[in-house]
């Protein structure tokens, strides 16, 4: 390389040097906006539509699923607070005003703003593992069998309650009496 | 590293009255300008002097001609998310004394070593 092409990249070198904390600012910048657009494109497409669905999942698929949205949740809610706190600067009172210590200052900041950028992708990453592993559970596990009804039914001059049962001839029993009115469909027995 | 003998100034170090000389990017000229600076910081006719941080002044005497020179070498610089090993890095130490070298222009400083030569630089 020529002197005049070695002295234009040592310029770049003290431009990347003086630059460090923008570097790193636009840097989480960048994160928090790809972190808000495929959260906001994966609320959208999947997660609305596994939500909707997950009443219909068995028991313990649907406790496990919880605890995932629960943990993508706080996941993302920390990765976007780090990303943000990495891209932004907080107002700060001083009064060393002398070179070493402004550099010194700097140079923490970025290394500051590094560190949180740094654990806001990971948390950002386990947020979206989880979310997918999630989604892929909703969609691939049958769902629950339909439960049982009760119902109310008068017979016999009674008022009785309970899952109606088949009788051999294919007719509906409720306690061993035969149902032959009308039937209340209740959520559950009084 | 292959050391080519004819690009190596056969010059005695340090002398004050070295011409102004922009070192070319050969391996001797490479080996010659890392091993001066490596003894000079032996010798401690160079040193490096925290100043705060990760920033410190490379400052001494240059290896080639021997006049005052001074540095800032910052370690651990922010350009990748990729760990490092800290307090350890390759720089380009340039004399850039005031005293007059013969054939140097009104734009630059120093003897002219050693140019865009990398040298390795680390905090004991």
């Amino acid at each position: 390389m020529s002197r005049e092409e070695d002295e234009y990249w040592e310029g770049k070198i003290l431009e990347a040097r003086r630059g460090q904390l923008d570097t790193v600012r636009k840097a989480a910048a960048g994160w928090s906006a790809l972190l808000t657009a495929v959260l906001g494109a994966f609320a959208t497409v999947t997660f609305a539509s596994g939500l909707t669905g997950m009443n219909d999942l068995p028991v313990g698929v649907r406790s496990i699923v919880r605890i995932g949205i629960a943990i993508a949740a706080i996941a993302v809610l920390l990765a976007t607070i780090l990303a943000g706190a990495a891209a932004n600067a907080f107002p700060r009172k001083t009064n060393d005003l002398t070179v070493d210590a402004f550099r010194t200052a700097h140079k923490e900041r970025a290394t500051r703003a590094l560190k949180r950028l740094k654990w806001s992708m990971g948390f950002g990453v386990a947020g979206a593992v989880v979310v997918v592993a999630g989604s892929f559970v909703v969609l691939f596990t049958d769902k629950a069998p339909a439960k049982p009804q009760p119902v109310i039914a008068p017979a016999g001059g009674k008022v009785y309650c309970g899952v109606p049962s088949a009788a051999p001839d294919g007719s509906l029993m409720l306690a061993n009496v035969p149902l032959t009115g009308d039937v209340i469909v209740v959520a559950k027995c009084p | 590293m292959r050391r080519d003998i004819r690009s190596v100034s056969d010059e005695a170090w340090p002398d004050p009255a070295v011409p102004y000389d922009y070192p070319a990017r050969t391996a001797g000229n490479e080996a010659r300008w890392r091993e001066a600076i490596a003894a000079a910081l032996e010798d401690k006719t160079l040193e490096l002097v925290a100043t705060g941080g990760d920033t410190y002044d490379l400052t001494g005497r240059c290896p080639r001609c021997g006049h005052e020179i001074c540095q800032s070498v910052e370690f651990d610089v922010i350009a990748s998310m990729l760990p490092l090993e800290s307090r350890f890095g390759m720089f380009g130490v340039r004399c850039n004394c005031v005293a007059a070298h013969a054939g140097r222009d009104g734009d630059h400083q120093g003897c002219g070593w050693g140019g865009s030569i990398p040298v390795p630089l680390y905090i004991r």
